[in-house]
């Protein structure tokens, strides 16, 4: 009988790793060994610029003027075992915010994770720090930067930014372009010289915002 | 229930395990194959702003050529400003996908006075790529563009060219060789030869 409970056991232990690890992939972004590029402009979607009870931005909503414009000029990817990237982002309003990435923490695979040819399009996602200069004064933030490569030259690529508090992750801006009104996003297909960092699953913690993939 | 039973119920969650181990979404760096392509490239890069002023050249947002048909090389700049004007979001990239080479370079809210002339531009883009088998290609966009308060249509053919009095401005101007290829959106310059400038160049080497 204490046999049979042991086997139990280790049954019902197996059993729940195969839980576990089927559970994982669920809240898990699949890190790339490629590269997302691009430049253009957009006017701003906000569908939390209202704040509310179940707004995710809270009750004040989130900054982001909608109707305005922007611009941005982003890049990320990794190399050599280690993030890279780097980008700016510009809204053309009275809030005159403007983000600068300090530091790329995160690069995953939303859209099309196995690019093979550089005619491949896809959806990727930078996380990372900015520095933030507005009326509010120059501050550091998270940031989540989402690029669609949807075809050349340009037509419905896609471009989003969130950024969020560092003390708690809560977002507190966010504008999207679906699509761009001007410009190109392109996305690169790795090369065998390239190595992915070990992931960090630093995204995770970012709440997605964004419309679309 | 005998012992074999437990015994066969413990495989069966052994391989369900092992099953779903497979099946996780590993880093795209492991499902990467070989790729064609030689080692060398030489003249892919990318510049978001260049002018030559009386002899000195300013460069801004500019990646330098990749070093080899894998490098990758970004540069990126808030604003920047060159002694006849000025631009913002300066992007430039330049990567190397081993059998394919690519180039880019973008700015917003060009303003630029030179020769008694006024040239501004709410977006501008140029894109460059060249891969083992000889191809190239390259594109341009402008968007915005305004000579001394008159606005500029681009007609989409290379080398458009406007001269207004003292200055010349070539749209998509292309330069083609048997290595690669050159593409700048913008080509502005004076006709006593002190101001030229180069707005969104992207170049690409045949890897």
């Amino acid at each position: 009988m204490r046999n049979v409970r042991a086997k139990v056991a280790v049954s019902l232990l197996i059993g729940g790793l195969v839980l576990a690890i089927a559970a994982a992939p669920a809240g898990a972004w699949v890190p790339s060994a490629d590269f997302i590029t691009g430049g253009g402009w957009f006017i701003i979607d906000n569908p939390y610029a209202t704040g509310g009870p179940t707004n995710p931005c809270g009750l004040s909503g989130c900054f982001g003027t909608p109707g305005a414009r922007a611009n941005f000029g982003w890049h990320g990817g990794v190399k050599n075992g280690a993030y890279w990237g780097n980008g700016n982002y510009i809204e053309h309003s009275s809030l005159g915010v403007h983000a600068h990435s300090l530091q790329v923490l995160d690069y995953v695979c939303v859209v099309n994770c196995d690019v093979t040819t550089h005619k491949d399009t896809g959806t990727r996602d930078i996380c990372g720090e900015a520095s933030v200069t507005s009326i509010f004064g120059p501050y550091n933030v998270y940031y989540r930067v989402r690029m669609r490569d949807s075809g050349e030259p340009g037509r419905n690529d896609a471009f989003g930014i969130t950024l969020y508090d560092e003390s708690n992750h809560t977002p507190v801006y966010f504008a999207q372009g679906v699509p761009i009104s001007g410009g190109n996003i392109q996305l690169h297909k790795g090369n065998p010289s390239n190595t992915s960092p070990t992931p960090s699953h630093f995204c995770d913690s970012l709440a997605i915002l964004f419309t679309f993939q | 229930m005998s012992k074999t039973r437990y015994l066969r119920l413990s495989v069966v969650a052994l391989a369900i395990a092992v099953t779903a181990l497979v099946a996780m979404p590993w880093p795209a760096s492991a499902q990467l194959s070989g790729l064609a392509g030689t080692g060398s490239s030489t003249g892919t890069g990318a510049t978001a702003l260049a002018a030559t002023v009386l002899g000195n050249t300013t460069s801004l947002a500019s990646t330098g050529n990749l070093a080899d048909a894998y490098d990758v090389l970004g540069a990126e700049l808030d604003s920047g400003s060159i002694p006849v004007g000025s631009a913002e979001v300066l992007h430039a990239t330049a990567i190397g996908e081993g059998d394919y080479v690519s180039s880019e370079a973008s700015l917003a809210d060009l303003a630029l006075s030179a020769g008694g002339a006024t040239v501004t531009a709410a977006f501008v883009m140029a894109n460059a790529a060249a891969d083992s088998a000889g191809g190239t290609s390259g594109s341009t966009m402008v968007q915005g563009l305004v000579v001394n308060g008159v606005s500029i249509t681009p007609s989409g053919a290379a080398n458009q060219t406007i001269s207004l009095g003292a200055i010349q401005v070539v749209l998509n101007e292309v330069t083609q060789s048997a290595s690669g290829i050159t593409v700048n959106a913008l080509h502005i310059s004076t006709s006593d030869g002190f101001v030229d400038v180069v707005v969104a160049s992207a170049s690409a080497a045949i890897p």
